[in-house]
């Protein structure tokens, strides 16, 4: 099997999220697909993507659901007790799997997100 | 071309014979034998440097890894002739490294306590892949000495370690 040394692209924080959910080195893996002559490289990532997010989005989804509470104002409930608002806040996980979840199709939106539509909305 | 049901038959069955060649199916072979490759827990990825056939050309004989082409459940076997000077190791493992997870396959412990020196570790697993995928075998044996070896000839032109590999849905 011969081998091109061309790099398409590489992988944005959502897609290094989610696959390093599934694969040991989400940048290896990436690497060889773009070498590997068998396999379309796009193909298979947007392939492995749309079959792991969801398990991704679900493992992440008490986290998210945090994350949005907090930027709703609301209080934490006694048991979200796994960090404080002020770590889930700056929780760059988290963050990327609400990204995740809204790429899903979920409903969560970020508060930028929600003060734009605000905006958008009474203008 | 008017078809008889003997006729129409006949030809289906002909064609359903055939080895689809786009089906994915390797089978790789070490050449050679690799001296002090485990022993101390070394992790020896076996280097199946051949192959007797391989229809879709998903085996790198270079990096002796395979690479699916579609995703899917995918049949793997191996077998391993391998052989050592003392007698002081614990632990044989050996695994399928995939990119999804690593399986183990085969494991002894407590080796020491048998008298051989001469192991032919097999395994066999249905392996859940995705396009892109990769897999390979490793082979770690620990707790003693690194002397142990991988035979890829036993004499006769036969093959002693053997990776081989089939789509099954």
């Amino acid at each position: 099997m011969t081998e091109i040394t061309e790099r398409i692209r590489d992988l944005t924080e959502d897609e290094l999220a989610v696959l390093a959910d599934v694969v040991e080195d989400p940048e290896a893996w990436w690497a060889h697909v773009q070498a590997a002559t068998n396999v379309d490289a796009h193909s298979a990532l947007a392939a492995k993507l749309k079959r792991h997010r969801p398990e991704y989005v679900k493992r992440m989804a008490p986290e998210v659901a945090r994350l949005k509470k907090i930027e709703a104002g609301e209080e934490l409930d006694a048991d979200d007790d796994t960090k404080t608002a002020e770590e889930l806040d700056a929780d760059e996980e988290t963050r990327t799997a609400a990204a995740a979840a809204t790429a899903e199709g979920c409903l969560y939106k970020t508060r930028a997100e929600r003060e734009q539509e605000h905006q958008g909305s009474t203008a | 071309m008017n078809w008889t049901v003997t006729a129409l038959t006949e030809f289906v069955q002909r064609l359903m014979s055939k080895p689809n060649p786009l089906k994915p199916a390797f089978h790789a072979y070490k050449t050679g034998t690799s001296t002090n490759l485990t022993g101390d827990g070394t992790g020896y990825t076996v280097a199946y440097n051949a192959v007797l056939y391989d229809h879709h050309g998903d085996f790198d004989t270079s990096t002796y890894t395979f690479t699916a082409p579609v995703t899917g459940k995918y049949l793997f076997t191996t077998v391993n002739y391998t052989t050592s000077g003392a007698r002081d190791h614990e632990t044989w493992q050996l695994d399928f490294m995939t990119s999804n997870r690593n399986l183990l396959a085969y494991q002894v412990k407590d080796s020491s306590s048998v008298t051989l020196t001469e192991w032919c570790v097999n395994g066999s697993l249905v392996c859940d892949m995705d396009a892109g995928d990769t897999a390979s075998v490793r082979l770690v044996v620990s707790g003693g000495t690194k002397d142990v070896n991988a035979i890829g000839d036993y004499g006769s032109g036969g093959n002693s370690c053997v990776f081989t590999g089939i789509l099954l849905t």
